[in-house]
């Protein structure tokens, strides 16, 4: 039998013909769990999770797990809580497979090293808001509790609770507030309060408050929504922040605020980072103008996370250079055991430019040939805290040149980056 | 044989560019611009104090047109906002480049340098890198 031309696999391969449309990663494997994407272009698929060649669980690729995990219209996320048998201290190899196949999410696993100490991030104060408990929260406006479901508020003045729980971790006043939403219907305002007087609610008392406005499904499922960010202060509300956002039943809005900084998480993707003058309060949620059938389900208020993550290592960095442009890759860094997660990382380019990663790859497109750039490369975390930077210099080749400067392969010809990457999170390493 | 020397070069080179995506920043994503603009607004929850060119809901248009994401900081003085606004069409920005009234930057224009030096005078803590919106 005549064998194939290899020009001819590599297409099939690269194209997706000899995996049936299978396309995905595997993002991440941290002490907070295994994350990435997976899609077979159709349906809705699961994924299988191994530990080496010992098969864990299943789970559906339906969720937002971040910036990549909408495809073809629709969200192909997963995520698995990382499982305790994982927790034992050793070095394992994670990989995910495309449901009921052999083949391999991203071409690489994903290792860990973790053991039961390594809790990563805790909130000190968690409800799911079945009923109201005076002794926790301060109650403002009106606000219903739907039993099972979670807290409403559907009048169009609406409702707040601010909590009266003592605020956990090194700062009174640098906290996370985690809302999860439950959006069966279109409509609705849902809101996180930080920095709050007792009596805040929008319009009234002292807060920095974001907000999930108006989420809508369209006649396809999909849900659109805009999220913002306001202050008020001495009785003037300013608005400082809001942008349109992709929502979904179940979908997580956390803000954290750190200093005059504020950070706004949509799905764990950083979506706002700016600026506030209130200086101290008490966190809370609410909302108002909610359908009946939504509900905030689940306030999770987290102490602050001051611990920066370990610097990407410098050793990792590997690029393939053109004469305009440069794609570069390292190996993922880590945060600290007890820490909230890398989020991204933020790179200045010295003579004057700052972009962002989200999967330890870099790819600039803007440069001129024969000449030297320097990249400072930080991990920053979900409370804003960075990494010392790690410094990539690249030479861009003469104005012509075929051939990209290849820099970091390994033997084997594969490149550092995200494929194989390991997450240490354990406390006795 | 020849013939499949080319389709081979040929798929070759398509299948690469096809492996070869890369993501979006979603921090530079659209069309942007920053400035420094006075502000805007009566101050209540309806009527919000903003930036000059800020939208809100009532005067947004359409999803998708217009200024479609905005971020603010106040000046330290209070008296004006530091602002990036985020359109999908060039068009919806180019009133405000061409406001000689303002500080204005067209983002991935300027220099991040030459915006942060322009605009510490009014805020002095003003960092590119702790300000900005990311939209998909």
């Amino acid at each position: 039998m005549r064998k194939l031309p290899f020009y001819l696999l590599y297409l099939a391969a690269g194209s997706g013909l000899l995996l049936g449309q299978y396309q995905g990663n595997l993002d991440s494997a941290s002490c907070s769990g295994i994350s990435g994407w997976a899609s077979n272009g159709a349906t809705t698929i699961n994924v299988d999770y191994y530990d080496g060649t010992v098969y864990l669980t299943s789970t559906l690729a339906n969720q937002n797990t971040g910036s990549d995990s909408y495809v073809d219209g629709g969200y192909h996320g997963f995520y698995l809580a990382l499982p305790p048998t994982l927790m034992d201290n050793q070095i394992h190899s994670i990989y995910v497979r495309y449901g009921g196949t052999t083949v391999n999410v991203g071409s690489d696993p994903r290792t860990i090293q973790s053991d039961s100490s390594s809790t990563g991030y805790k909130y000190y104060y968690t409800d799911t808001l079945e009923s109201i408990n005076t002794a926790n929260w301060t109650q403002n406006g009106t606000l219903a509790v739907l039993p099972t479901w979670g807290l409403s508020a559907t009048s169009s003045g609406g409702g707040s609770l601010i909590s009266k729980v003592a605020v956990g971790g090194p700062s009174t006043t640098n906290y996370e507030v985690n809302m999860t939403v439950a959006l069966k219907a279109s409509g609705g305002y849902y809101v996180e309060y930080l920095r709050a007087t007792s009596n805040a609610l929008t319009g009234q008392g002292t807060y920095f408050s974001v907000e999930l406005q108006n989420p809508t499904f369209g006649s396809t499922g999909a849900c659109t929504a805009t999220m913002a960010a306001y202050q008020r202060v001495s009785g003037v509300v300013t608005a400082l922040y809001s942008a349109p956002a992709a929502c979904h039943d179940g979908m997580q809005v956390r803000s954290v605020l750190v200093g005059t900084v504020a950070y706004l998480m949509v799905d764990n993707n950083t979506v706002w980072t700016g600026g506030v003058t209130v200086t101290s309060g008490m966190p809370g949620v609410g909302g108002r103008s909610m359908p009946s059938a939504n509900a905030i389900s689940l306030v999770e208020l987290g102490p602050w996370d001051n611990v920066a993550p370990s610097p990407v290592n410098a050793k990792t960095f590997t690029s393939t250079i053109y004469p305009t442009s440069v794609t570069a890759e390292w190996q993922g860094a880590v945060d600290d055991p007890n820490g909230v997660g890398v989020a991204f990382y933020q790179i200045y380019r010295t003579d004057g430019l700052y972009l962002y990663s989200y999967d330890g790859s870099l790819y600039d497109p803007t440069l001129q040939p024969n000449t030297t750039y320097t990249y400072l490369v930080q991990a920053r975390d979900f409370h804003g805290n960075t990494s010392t930077a790690s410094t990539l210099t690249v030479t861009t080749p003469p104005a012509g040149a075929i051939d990209p400067r290849r820099v970091g392969v390994r033997p084997t010809g594969s490149y550092w980056g995200e494929p194989g990457s390991r997450s240490i999170c354990s406390a006795a390493t | 044989m020849r013939v499949y020397g080319r389709i081979g070069v040929t798929v070759l080179t398509l299948a690469t560019a096809l492996v070869a995506q890369h993501r979006v920043d979603l921090h530079n994503s659209y069309h942007r611009l920053i400035a420094v603009v006075p502000l805007a607004g009566s101050g209540t929850a309806a009527d919000p104090v903003r930036g000059k060119y800020v939208p809100t809901a009532q005067s947004a248009g359409p999803p998708g047109t217009g200024i479609i994401a905005f971020a603010a900081e106040p000046s330290d003085d209070g008296t004006r906002a530091i602002v990036e606004l985020v359109a999908v069409q060039r068009a919806a920005l180019a009133p405000i480049l061409a406001d000689h009234s303002i500080l204005v930057f067209e983002k991935g224009v300027a220099k991040s340098t030459a915006i942060e030096s322009a605009i510490r005078p009014f805020r002095k803590d003003f960092s590119l890198q702790s300000f900005g919106v990311a939209v998909q």
